[in-house]
Order: C-alpha cells, then structure tokens, then sequence
C-alpha cells in the first residue's frame, strides 16, 4: 500500500469513518431515551424515502408526545457510505437521531390543589 | 387498560450500549423504562401520586427480574455515576414544578419572609433551564442562586452528583435543597427534610402517601446521594429574589499583553482579595463580586489566566432574559473537540493552540449582563469534552495550582485548560464542597489519551503532597474506597448507615447500586 494511502485509511479509522449532521434547535431543552437520542433507520431508495423503521416516519406522536423537535441528526456509517457508493447513491441507508423538545409550556406559578 | 393520558411506563430494550450525553461512557444495559407521566392532571398531589405509581412499577419489574435501576434524567454525568448493566428509568418527562404556598409552610420553618416567599416543589426530570426560565419570569420574579456552567442537567441528576458553580458565599446546587420525596422501593416512599428546618406542613407528605422523616443525617446523606438510596421524585427548592449579573472578562492586562499567572494574581486566586489587584477591582458602586472564575492555560509559558468577575445588579423593570442560544456562523462544529482530541493524540505539538480554542468552546468569555439563566445557558458542545475536578480547602488552592501546572509539564501536554471555582461549604455528607471555603479546580477540555492519563495521575500526586482534596462525583474521579474512606471519614460511614436505614432490605440496597458504586466501596 502506497504511504498516502495508508495515511488516508489510518485517518479514516482515526475519525472513524463517520458522516454525521445536525441541526437543532435554539431553545433546545431536548430530551430522548435515558439521554440519548431516538433513532429510525432510513434507506433511500432512488431518491425518495423508500424504508423506514419508523415506518411513514411519524414518529413524534409516540416518541415526543408533541409535534416538536429539538434536534435531528443524520449519521451514516462506514458500512452504510459503502452501500452507497457500491450502489452508486442508487439505495442511501442512513440513521436518523432526533430528541423531541419539551413537551409543556412553563408551568402556572400558582399552585392549584392540595399540593 | 388505562389511558395514554393516565400515564404509563414504556419497556425499551436495549440492543446497542447506553451512552451518556457527553458520550464519555459508554455501557451495555438491558433497557429503559421511561417513564410518561399523565398528561391529564396539573401538577399536584393526584398527579404526582399516578406517577410515584408508575416509577414503583418500572422498579418493582426490575426487581422481579433481577435487575438494578438506575434513574437517569439527561445523562449529562462524565463519569458512569448513573450507569447500570441493568435498568436505566428515564425521569426527562418528569418536569413540572409549582409554588410552595405559605399556608402549606411549616410553623417551624426558620426562613425569613423572603425564603418563605421562593420555596418551589420541583419534579425530578425538569432541566436546569426549565428551572431558571419558569422562576426568571416575571409572574415568579425569583432566581437560582447558583448552578453548574451549563444548565442541560435535571435538577435531580445535577444535585445528586454534587454540581456546583462559583458563587462566592454559596454552597453547590444542592444546597438550594431542603426537602426531598424519595421512592425507595416498589412499597417505600419517604418525604425527608432536616429536623433543623423542617419546611412543610406533615399534611401535605401524607397526601403522597410518604412516610415523613425529620433527620439531620438521613436528609444530608440523600442530598448528594449519588442514586444510591432510590429514585428522587421531588424536591422542594429555596430560591432567591431574582437579579442581573453583569460579567466582565479580562484576558489581558493594563499593558496589552496575556494575564499570567504572576504573584498578584496567585494573591487574587488564594485570598480573594479584589482590592490588591488593580485589574480585578470592583468598579465603584458594584461592590464584592457575585462570581469569580480565573480560567488558567497550563500550556502556556508563563501560565496565562482568563478572568470572569460577574457582580450582582438589581433586575430592571421590563427587562425578558434571553435563552435562546446564539446564532452560528462558520466555525467549529458540533462535534469538533471529539475530532480534535483524536488528532491531539497524534499531533501533540499542536496542543497548546487547541487548549486555546478549547477554551473558546467551553467558556463563555464575553462581557454581558444578562440573568443567571441566560448567562449560565445551553451550550453547544455536547460530545466528548473531558472533565474533571479537584476541589481543597481555599488555603491550599496555591499548591494545588503549581501540582497541577507541574504534573502537565510532566505528562502532557495534555489539552486541558484549568478553571477555579469558589463553593461554600456543604452539610451534605459526600458533598465535593465539604471544607469551609472551597477552592476547586475544574478541569476541562479535549478528550483524548493524554487527558485521561493526566486525569488518572491527579490523586497519588495530590496524596504525596499531603494535601487534603474531593472531586466530583459526576466527573472523572479516582475515587477508590480507600480513598472514599480516608476522604469523608465519618461522613462516610454515616451516609452508609443512612442507607441502611432508608433502605433496610439488603435486596433494595442492590437494587440501586451500580458497579461505580461498588468500585469506590461505597456499596457495603
């Protein structure tokens, strides 16, 4: 193997070979499972939406109990960058993390029963 | 079958290990029980009851399978604190929080009109931004005294572990605390307070069904009870009238050139003596400093310091806090210091320039005025950052400085920039902050080898020198039970003898243990 190619393939291992991206809210109080994002699985498949594990994909109802999202993230992983690329962008697996933002709005401050 | 409104909990198993939040850790658990509380009860004695009912469920399944649990908000600890091999419960939707009413107060309480006045039950899942935005209001008018440099945590997570900031005269963020609704068990539900201060009346513990307990020891040992005694519903809160703080940020001196570390300043950081240093002296009319925060780089020669003073206004009519994190322009990403610790390892010379946007990235050094939410606010970098802490009595902070200084000359230079805090003391049994004055040191940068190498060398450096030190629990530590031992003393061994009392079932006792716990010998 020729030295630049080692370089690039150690560098790879070293960022191990990730793509990820984010967008977030600005008033982000997120939340997710135990502190971790949600996360469905998403396949492209010529372009559209084609497979997903959180099948049409609707899945704030459950998950967030609202509609709305703090931040979502679309990661893709060595072997999902080589699916990819083997199928020329043909079929495009992908993980999908999201945390749901804050269900309720700020709490009355009066109280308002026994407690 | 009851009503998604009612509440329920959700079983997910876990096929893939559980991460914290900074994804430092990094553990295989068998799954989570999150917790949805109703969505049909305001928040009060009905609806707190349904989901103390819902969190004895999720802990009586884990006792019947044999598993442990673990309550975890955020996940926002750098150690595996909150961890387990078994049952995580998640509390993050557990986030209501009401006014204490002073027809509910107890005739004993010894608090004046004013902390009469901010006493607030608060839901063990709600954020520390979810606190600061709903007290800051102006139908609320009140304001924490003093939280960690970010506000991500659940006021419960944050407080068991033992978060503080550097509020000069002022404990850690448990020490708002003064009563506590802990769920022991699937059966067990106690209300504590200290008998010193006893704050509700015994009527208000009896409509949650919680047997009431007024005890000095039993209370300062589940304050920072690091998820060892169960699962902390509530809490009851004091807080203060709220304020601004006007921060000021020096990095250079009167000449032009970097702050160093110079006798003058090592003055400031040991004596808190404002007046000697011609830079750091209060304005007129702005009297002692509220905070004080001296962040030092022990990769620069001299050592360069980076000075935020932040003093008390009075709040201004009109004035609306924003929260809202700032807008981004080109520049370091999401997860740039993970990226830049893995190069470090590799790149080692190029460590002093990274400590210096390490330090860019994880304080916020910009002149403002703003209230304790909004200055002390959410902050990007979420992965991957290393931290730690070494906290000693204030007359040792000199010494403990130079060790610290000396020890990264001799195994880094490890990307780690030094910042000194200043926490009052604590009655909580295994509180960090547990000398009169406080002086801790948090350490805080890129995650790499060398990082945790420089962390793992902290203790037996800090034993030869004979000085006396803790460090925080939700962080890196080198706590081991010889250590937790000779550290705590008798502190100690009450807080494993309030366990036992809390927890009598040697059964329950293991079901809220964790092999942190085990590991520091504090399990027994």
């Amino acid at each position: 193997m020729r030295p630049h190619a080692g370089l690039a393939v150690a560098l790879s291992c070293c960022l191990s070979a990730c793509a990820s991206h984010v967008i977030r809210a600005a008033e982000a109080e997120p939340y997710g499972v135990a502190g971790q994002p949600f996360t469905v699985g998403q396949t492209s498949i010529g372009g559209a939406r084609g497979l997903s594990t959180a099948g049409s994909g609707h899945v704030t109802r459950d998950e967030c109990r609202s509609d709305n999202l703090a931040e979502v993230e679309v990661r893709r992983n060595v072997g999902q960058t080589l699916v990819t690329l083997l199928t020329l962008g043909i079929v495009s697996p992908a993980t999908i993390r999201f945390t749901c933002a804050t269900q309720r709005p700020a709490p009355p401050p009066t109280p308002d029963d026994g407690l | 079958m009851p009503a998604a409104a009612d509440g329920y909990v959700k079983w997910i198993p876990q096929g893939v290990p559980w991460r914290n939040w900074h994804d430092t850790v990094k553990v295989p658990i068998r799954g989570v029980a999150m917790i949805y509380p109703p969505t049909n009860l305001a928040y009060g004695s009905a609806s707190i009851n349904r989901t103390t009912a819902l969190i004895q469920q999720a802990i009586a399944a884990a006792k019947a399978a044999g598993d442990s649990i673990r309550a975890v908000g955020r996940g926002w600890s750098l150690s595996d604190l909150p961890a387990t091999s078994g049952r995580l419960l998640d509390t993050g939707q557990l986030t209501n929080m009401k006014a204490i009413r002073a027809d509910q107060i107890h005739p004993g309480y010894p608090g004046n009109a004013d902390a009469r006045a901010g006493l607030w039950l608060v839901q063990c899942g709600t954020r520390i931004s979810q606190v600061n935005r709903v007290l800051e209001s102006d139908a609320v008018g009140r304001s924490l005294r003093t939280t960690g440099a970010a506000n991500g945590q659940t006021i419960v997570g944050a407080t068991a572990a033992g978060t503080h900031g550097s509020a000069l005269g002022f404990g850690a963020l448990h020490d708002h605390i003064v009563a506590i609704h802990l769920i022991a068990g699937p059966d067990r539900q106690y209300w504590l307070e200290r008998a010193s201060r006893p704050v509700l009346k015994d009527s208000l513990p009896a409509t949650l069904g919680a047997e009431v307990r007024r005890d000095d020891q039993l209370f300062n040992a589940v304050l920072v009870g690091l998820g060892a005694f169960g699962v902390i519903h509530n809490l009851v809160i004091e807080t203060r009238k709220r304020f601004l703080l006007k921060s000021v940020s020096f990095d250079k001196a009167a000449n032009g050139k970097p702050l160093l570390l110079d006798a003058a300043m090592r003055r400031v950081i040991a004596t808190l003596d404002f007046d000697s240093h011609p830079l750091l002296k209060s304005p007129a009319g702005h009297g002692r400093p509220y905070f004080f925060q001296p962040i030092i780089d022990p990769n620069s020669k001299p050592s360069e310091v980076l000075v935020t003073l932040m003093y008390e206004r009075p709040w201004k009519a009109g004035y609306a806090p924003d929260y809202r994190l700032a807008d981004s322009t080109f520049g370091p990403g999401y997860d740039f210091l993970t990226v830049v610790g893995r190069l470090l390892d590799v790149f080692k010379p190029a460590v002093p320039f990274f400590a210096q946007v390490a330090k860019g990235q994880l304080f916020d050094t910009s002149a403002r005025t703003g209230s304790w939410g909004e200055i002390f606010g959410f902050k990007v970098t979420r992965t991957k950052v290393a931290s730690g802490s070494v906290a000693v009595p204030l007359e040792r902070a000199l010494a403990t400085l130079d060790l610290l200084i000396g020890l990264n000359q001799d195994i880094g230079p490890a990307p780690l920039v030094f910042g000194c805090r200043y926490v009052a003391k604590s009655p909580a049994l295994l509180a960090m902050n547990r000398f009169d004055t406080t002086f801790v040191v948090s350490i805080d940068g890129v995650h790499n080898k060398t990082s945790m190498n420089f962390f793992d060398a902290i203790p037996a450096r800090m034993e030869a020198a004979g000085i006396p030190f803790t460090q925080h629990w939700g962080k890196v530590n080198g706590y081991t039970p010889a250590r937790v031992a000779a550290t705590f003393g008798s502190d100690f061994s009450n807080w494993v003898a309030a366990r036992h009392v809390l927890l009598p079932d040697a059964a329950d006792r293991a079901l809220f243990s964790n092999s942190y716990m085990k590991a520091r010998g504090l399990d027994i």
